[in-house]
């Protein structure tokens, strides 16, 4: 080879070793790109089933905010929980107050906020732990996420140490949404969108600005987009996870399909979560892979709708997945593993300020 | 576009850059260096050195932006294919670099009549100088490169960790780093010594192979993965089932029986690390343990393939 052209190769090379710090950016994509992407995809799905304005993005949720006044009810049914609505949180990632750690008894947790009452029952060689919650607010139904800043973030973090640092009474896995996104494509956190794609093969549950749970079934794409878009009429959506199966909906108990998302017939750990009237709620955790059989995903909405007296309840994450905690203690869907980092947690808070605690 | 604001940047003389593109640049510059001082040590034909260099570039950038494109599934679906030239907004495979640079290796020396096998063996030395630096400049990447939540306090107390909020982690670009440097050292010493050529090279394959199916079993950022499986961690497998599948077809007329054994050992061996991986997800047993089983495991095919290599024709 000439020397003119290896020279020229050479200034080739320095040209664009040079031009490397200013290109190459980062060994993952950046978040801005991969957001503009993920807005750009669902886009096209809103454009084509005329989402229009129900499924916007985090901008608008915060607009959206600003105009519509939270409604702030309290039940005062029989069953319900007496604590009025004097404080409310925001609907973002603040972190809400801490519990009052003089408030925590055997069973549960009451402040003039939030009750917890949790169990632990053994039914047909399956344990159960059942955590009923009662809210004087719905801004106190939380979700939190590893990263809130960046929604996008893969990181996953244990469930314990999330519910630590987000100051939760309660809480439970989610759907670890960063897991499979190709599974979870209609996903919400604490009224910012992740993405807003339907699914034809999960079901999505809605959790709106009174804390009111909205399930829609898995359908052909205008099928689920109509389902979705009656539900979210008149409605800011705060929370949505597409996972499930729909165990309860509408108070009626569901029959699983056999083919199902993982292993619906299998005896497993699972974990689920319902609500049972206004602010009222359940989070459900049925032990498997161990001493305890596991369950099936019909079982569990046996359990849900027997049981629980579930109105509306979900399937979440489960098989190693399966975490709730409270009071700092792990209820483990399969006890023998070591615990799973996932993406986010569903939980509830007290809003009582610690200024206030009696 | 630049991108400043979502990227980690650094200032040099009053210039903006991004700090990863700048160790890219240290690591290119490092290796060139190498391909050339071994390109003479070796007396290749003229040109062979800057031309592999160019080349690398090009189809290093290629194809790890290919492999990245085509693996990654973080937005629900493979990416959409204008966003594919959009290199500024970052997303790279390593492996798919390493492919790049064997290819441009090839080429080059195609085109220049240099053997093919010497050459591939020197950019296997410069694309391990290269990782070195390269894993360096990932430090400070937000989500990016960390471990398991640590649960052994030694380590933790060392330079290999880190923490956040969350816990104390494994600071794996870090264990990477030293990997590939003491990689590039054994391949350095072995292009020495090495009378055939093409040797260098399976080594590299076998060796590098073997590290990132353990180093890519330690992240847990969950970058280009499906579940518990990394994708890297998969084409990494399959670059050390390639090493040893080169020394068995060379060994099969002469030592049929040691090459069949040696292409069983690592499909076991294979089988075994995913079921570590499982036991890693699903059971308590002792971490270090488990990593002990597997650098055990995975190492014995590297070590029938060593076997493989020494002996003679």
């Amino acid at each position: 080879m000439k020397t003119p052209v290896r020279v020229i190769l050479c200034l080739l090379c320095a040209a664009l070793i040079l031009s490397a710090p200013f290109v190459i950016s980062s060994p993952n994509m950046l978040e801005e790109v991969k957001q503009n992407m993920t807005d750009e995809i669902d886009r096209e799905e809103e454009l084509e089933l005329d989402f229009s304005r129900l499924f916007v993005s985090a901008a608008y949720a915060e607009e959206n905010e600003q105009t519509e006044e939270i409604t702030e009810e309290v039940d005062l049914t029989e069953d319900s929980f007496s604590g009025e609505a004097v404080w409310t949180l925001p609907l973002d990632f603040t972190v809400p107050p801490l519990p009052n750690p003089a408030l925590y008894n055997e069973n549960g947790y009451e402040d003039e906020s939030i009750r917890v009452n949790i169990e632990t029952i053994q039914k047909d060689g399956v344990t159960w732990h059942i955590a009923r919650i009662w809210v004087a607010s719905p801004t106190q139904v939380r979700t939190a996420v590893c990263n809130p800043k960046n929604l996008l973030s893969t990181k996953p973090a244990y469930v314990a140490k999330m519910a630590e640092i987000n100051n939760a009474v309660i809480a439970i896995n989610g759907d670890n949404y960063q897991d499979d996104p190709v599974k979870t494509t209609f996903e919400y956190r604490m009224t910012q969108k992740i993405r807003s794609k339907t699914n034809k093969a999960k079901d999505i549950l809605i959790i709106d600005e009174n804390g009111d749970f909205h399930l829609i079934l898995a359908d052909k794409k205008e099928i689920q987009s109509k389902g979705l878009k009656e539900a979210a009429e008149g409605h800011t959506i705060v929370n949505a996870y597409t996972f499930g199966p729909a165990l309860v909906k509408d108070g009626e108990k569901m029959t699983i399909n056999s083919s199902y998302g993982y292993n619906p017939n299998g005896k497993e750990p699972r974990a689920a979560i319902g609500q049972t009237g206004r602010l009222n709620y359940v989070m459900v955790i049925a032990e498997g892979r161990g001493d305890s059989a596991g369950v099936t995903q019909q079982q569990l909405a046996d359990f849900m709708f027997d049981e629980a007296g579930c109105t509306q309840a979900f399937n979440l994450d489960g098989g190693n997945s399966a975490e709730m905690v409270f009071g700092g203690k792990e209820y483990k869907g399969q006890s023998s593993a070591p615990e799973r980092a996932l993406n986010d947690i569903f939980y509830f808070a007290t809003a009582v300020p610690e200024e206030n605690w009696r | 576009m630049q991108l400043w604001d979502s990227a980690v940047t650094l200032d040099l003389a009053g210039i903006t850059m991004y700090r990863f593109g700048f160790f890219i640049a240290l690591a290119i510059i490092a290796a060139a260096a190498v391909t050339a001082f071994l390109s003479w040590a070796k007396r290749c034909e003229k040109g062979t050195a800057p031309l592999t260099v160019l080349l690398s570039i090009v189809l290093g950038i290629f194809f790890s932006r290919l492999v990245f494109c085509l693996l990654n599934r973080e937005l629900g679906q493979f990416m959409p294919f204008s966003s594919w030239f959009s290199i500024n907004g970052g997303g790279w495979s390593m492996i798919g670099l390493i492919a790049g640079v064997m290819i441009a290796a090839w080429i080059s020396a195609r085109m220049t009549g240099q053997n093919i096998g010497e050459m591939m063996d020197i950019s296997s030395c410069a694309v391990t100088l290269f990782m070195v630096i390269e894993r360096i400049g990932e430090e400070g990447i937000p989500d990016f490169d960390y471990s398991r939540a640590l649960k052994t306090d030694w380590i933790k107390e060392t330079f290999l960790s880190f923490s956040d909020e969350y816990g104390t982690y494994l600071a794996t670009w870090r264990l990477a780093a030293i990997v590939m440097g003491i990689l590039f050292i054994i391949l350095a010493t072995d292009l020495i010594k090495s009378k055939k050529h093409g040797d260098t090279c399976i080594l590299f394959l076998l060796l590098y192979g073997a590290s990132t199916v353990i180093l890519e079993s330690l992240r847990y950022d969950r970058f280009l993965s499906i579940s518990f499986v990394g994708l890297e961690q998969v084409l990494a497998a399959l670059a050390l089932f390639i090493g040893i599948a080169i020394l068995a077809k060379r060994r099969w007329k002469t030592r049929k029986r040691n090459a069949g054994f040696a292409l069983a050992l690592t499909l076991i061996a294979i089988g075994i690390g995913v079921g570590l991986e499982f036991a890693l997800d699903r059971t308590n047993i002792n971490r270090l343990l488990i990593y002990g089983i597997f650098i055990f495991v995975i190492f014995m095919p590297v070590v029938m393939g060593l076997f493989l290599r020494r002996e003679k024709l």
